[in-house]
């Protein structure tokens, strides 16, 4: 049996005692302001509410406890969280195996990669939605793309394990092979992930949504490519046919992973943080309760949602698509994925216009 | 393999016990996925929490006495000590 099997049959019945890896949001201020950010960061974005070092450290302790393996430290941006460093200190000298950082690169001066680098166990992950600074400052921002690509001269070599991270849009699916080589040239492995309507991401999404074609492109592009990681996000491509993705099948949140908002409050996934999703808050009940005992990590979140598609010959490869996606298009998760390759009724029109963002 | 070693979880290795055995997780540091193993034997998880307690000899001898174990469990378990070590998920303490 192979190690996928086998954890699909883990997974699929529920019996994981805690998530294997957590995303953990530590705050919505970010110094950039991205068109497609899913979680509608920006430098006036309020902070309030948002968990105090003391709390995050304790957050870090019920994390530790849980014995969840990996954590994805993200934001905004984190390194604009005051004591973000001490957290990861703290984090990192209390056994916390991995500790995965998404960053947009333009605070990672030589005395924070160094630190990181002596903490050791670090991945980092480098935004970069562009090879070109047009592309990618396009989406991310005047001066983002410099300032990444500088993050990432900083970075060569460092023992540090590192990703560009690509969000494969309409308007960037030409320059997959020049992030390909951009990203091998400093040293680091390129990371594909989908699109999601979340955030700012949603008034984005009709603008940036890659077309059918692109994600047929897309598909024979990652079969090709088997060094390019996808963060698991692309299984909805498994409908095409041919041999499944090298990642999960389906969706993990809820089941593998789930996440941490900057308030301590925790939904399936970053791109599902609405009410209706919210498992609790950390201020009020322990993650590993919150965990075993939330609505939403017992079914609710699962409920229906494979819909119509469990008929569907490719059923077996995609699981129905993104929960995430449904949700922010359909309002419901008992639909296929509006991105469905096999054609839904909302699928995205070829040619229309990647303009409005 | 020096099993009159007594070893411990490298910085980048983790488990945990589950319903149906356990779960190792080795982040090594060098790519960024890290590798997920599944262990089905809760016995030998149990064991391995007491890895840093004596060498890995002592404790598989104990181990053999305390729970009559047969050829073949005594083979699974050196197996599956054998393999961490080869993987550097345990290192000398």
């Amino acid at each position: 049996m192979s190690l996928h099997d086998r954890l699909d049959g883990i997974v699929r019945s529920g019996q994981l005692s805690a998530p294997l890896t957590v995303t953990w949001e530590v705050t919505k201020r970010c110094n950039l302001r991205c068109a497609h950010c899913l979680s509608d960061s920006s430098p006036e974005a309020d902070v309030s509410g948002e968990l105090s070092l003391d709390e995050a450290k304790a957050v870090a302790d019920q994390l530790i406890a849980a014995r969840v393996f990996q954590v994805h430290f993200g934001g905004g941006e984190p390194f604009v969280y005051p004591g973000f460093l001490e957290l990861l200190r703290y984090a990192r000298g209390r056994g916390m195996s991995c500790l995965c950082i998404s960053t947009n690169g333009s605070l990672l001066n030589e005395a924070r990669i160094a630190e990181l680098e002596a903490l050791g166990g670090i991945y980092l992950q480098l935004s970069l939605d562009g090879a070109t600074e047009a592309q990618c400052d396009a989406l991310r921002g005047e001066g983002a793309y410099r300032k990444a690509v500088a993050a990432l001269e900083r970075l060569q070599g460092t023992a540090i394990v590192r990703t560009v991270n690509f969000v494969y849009c309409r308007t960037n699916a030409h320059e997959l092979d020049a992030a390909l080589a951009l990203a091998e040239t400093h040293g680091a492995v390129l990371r594909v992930t989908r699109l999601k309507p979340s955030g700012r991401g949603a008034a984005a999404y009709e603008a940036l949504r890659p077309t059918q074609t692109q994600l047929a492109t897309l598909h024979g592009w990652l079969e090709r490519h088997p060094e390019v990681l996808t963060g698991d996000t692309f299984f909805h491509l498994n409908a095409f046919g041919g041999e499944p993705s090298r990642g999960f099948r389906y969706c993990g949140a809820a089941r593998l992973t789930c996440l941490i908002d900057p308030t301590g409050d925790v939904y399936p996934c970053a791109f599902t943080q609405s009410d209706r999703f919210r498992a609790g808050n950390l201020r009020a009940r322990p993650f590993q309760r919150v965990w075993r005992e939330a609505p939403v990590f017992n079914g609710l979140f699962r409920a229906g949602e494979e819909g119509a598609c469990t008929s569907c010959s490719a059923f077996e490869g995609c699981g129905g698509g993104c929960p995430a996606v449904k949700d922010a298009l359909v309002g419901r998760l008992d639909v296929p994925d509006p991105d469905c390759v096999l054609g839904t009724p909302s699928g995205v029109a070829e040619g229309s216009p990647a303009s409005g963002i | 393999m020096d099993w009159s070693k007594t070893y411990r979880c490298a910085p980048g290795f983790a488990f945990r016990k589950e319903s149906f055995g356990g779960i190792l997780f080795h982040y090594e540091g060098r790519t960024p996925d890290p590798r997920l193993y599944f262990v089905d034997s809760r016995f030998l998880i149990d064991l391995l929490e007491l890895v840093e307690r004596a060498p890995l000899e002592s404790l598989m001898e104990e181990a053999t006495a305390t729970f009559r174990l047969g050829n073949s469990q005594i083979s699974a378990m050196r197996r599956f000590f054998g393999d961490l070590v080869e993987r550097k998920a345990l290192v000398p303490a």
